[in-house]
């Protein structure tokens, strides 16, 4: 109930910004993904921070039990730095780097944000947050089709800042061990 | 078909060609290519199997709170590989950082060097998050027992804060059926003398069942240093170990009318 709630002031209060302001808080584009750490299918909105060059994406995953043993909700918020861009003739953006920064929160019971106070000072981490990174490069192609901009596939390399952490640490961890490949759409408005 | 279309649909044929190992989907996935080995079962049969001589002495591994020091707890297994005195290895917790299955996978990876039998029993660290289901998807039990040439040792979860714990009249059952063996050998991951964790009640319960049923060891990881006390209770002394991550691990030699531990710093 008090999630309805909650998603009903969110949506009233943007019902109720003036058209300019609910112009900049409307997303720049719709982003979905397969794999990668942030559930085996996600999707989200994303805004440009400069324009082409770096974004941010919020997005909401899952993993089905089949697929990861367990049913998994998640939400992930990550930043996007594009620095190489290379236009061809017929519409097409070639960005040969994409690299991203994100955090992840896992929802359920057995993860913890906080720790309950019998537990000493920093005795565990947070085990809902996790962080990762990427590296990928991705495909854009302009349309002109009224309202989509722009529709772009990509593919990443993904890990998480653990994973990398105990691969720094030990020889016997190899890269497959803490890699995850993940392919995604993005579709701009 | 529209441009849009034709890349979505490549999109997925490209996606059904890919290993599924190449994908993850979270950090919490449960999902092991290890699940159903039931090591803890299967290796105290063996170990049943092969070791029912009582007269004869022995000598078993202890290493434990190997953390995500996958390459010490490796090094740790090739000099115990190397000593064909030892029958098996008990890892006695906290072989994960967080109890993610990426750290269950890693520390299974190496234990599977070992040429004789492991066994493995949970510590605080394994429990979080989904750590007990994966630790049961791949080891088996929490709490067992089995028997070596007349030594009965009953493994146990005792990590009161994390997770539920066994029941205290199933270990003095167990304990109550086994009082003509040659010795009674308890293994936890935590010291049973923590004042932090267990209530003055419970410290006192866990000295009164091992002066009633005959413990003549409690065996333990957790602190990350050594300890040991020949008198924890009139009948019983507890040996606390070292972490593997300050290189070291322990032999215990079994005898006939002892029990001796031997530190061993690589």
């Amino acid at each position: 109930m008090k999630r309805i709630i909650a998603t009903l002031i969110i949506l009233l209060s943007f019902i109720s910004l003036k058209a300019e302001d609910q112009k900049r808080y409307m997303p720049d584009f719709f982003v979905s993904q397969f794999a990668g750490y942030i559930g085996f299918i996600s999707g989200g909105l994303g805004y440009h921070l400069s324009e082409e060059k770096s974004s941010i994406e919020f997005l909401y995953g899952y993993v089905p039990a089949f697929a990861g043993g367990i049913e998994i909700h998640m939400l992930t918020t990550r930043i996007n730095g594009r620095p190489f861009v290379y236009k061809s003739k017929n519409d097409f953006y070639f960005y040969p780097l994409n690299l991203a920064f994100f955090v992840n929160y896992t929802h359920g019971q057995q993860y913890k944000l906080k720790w309950s106070s019998k537990y000493p000072k920093w005795y565990y981490r947070p085990t809902a947050l996790y962080s990762g990174e990427s590296v990928g490069m991705a495909i854009k192609k302009a349309c002109n089709e009224r309202s989509i901009a722009a529709y772009e596939i990509y593919a990443d390399l993904v890990t998480m800042s653990e994973f990398l952490y105990e691969y720094s640490q030990n020889d016997s961890v190899t890269f497959k061990d803490i890699i995850s490949l993940a392919f995604g759409t993005r579709i701009y408005f | 078909m529209s441009n849009l279309k034709k890349y979505i649909l490549s999109f997925f044929l490209i996606l059904s060609g890919c290993e599924s190992d190449y994908f993850k989907y979270s950090i919490h996935e449960t999902d092991s290519q290890y699940d159903g080995q039931n090591y803890n079962i299967k290796n105290a049969a063996i170990i049943e199997q092969s070791c029912n001589n009582p007269s004869e002495d022995f000598t078993f591994a202890v290493l434990t709170d190997s953390h995500s020091s996958y390459d010490k707890l490796e090094k740790a297994i090739n000099i115990i590989n190397s000593n064909p005195d030892v029958k098996f290895v008990f890892h006695l917790g906290d072989f994960t950082e967080t109890g993610l299955l990426f750290q269950y996978e890693q520390t299974v990876k190496k234990l599977e060097k070992l040429k004789i039998p492991f066994l493995v029993v949970i510590g605080n660290h394994d429990t979080l998050g989904n750590g007990v289901d994966i630790f049961r998807n791949i080891f088996g039990k929490t709490d067992f027992s089995f028997t070596c040439n007349g030594v009965f040792f009953f493994v146990g979860n005792n990590n009161n804060w994390e997770s539920s714990i066994g029941d205290v009249d199933y270990v003095k059952e167990k304990l109550s059926q086994h009082q003509s063996d040659k010795f009674r050998i308890i293994v936890a991951h935590i010291p049973m003398d923590d004042d932090d964790r267990y209530s003055d009640e419970m410290r006192q319960g866990y000295i009164k069942l091992c002066e009633d049923y005959n413990v003549d060891l409690s065996l333990h990881g957790h602190r990350h240093r050594h300890q040991y006390n020949p008198a924890f209770t009139t009948k019983t002394a507890m040996l606390v170990a070292d972490a593997i991550i300050y290189n070291s691990f322990y032999l215990i030699h079994v005898k006939s009318s002892s029990i001796e531990y031997e530190k061993i710093n690589f």
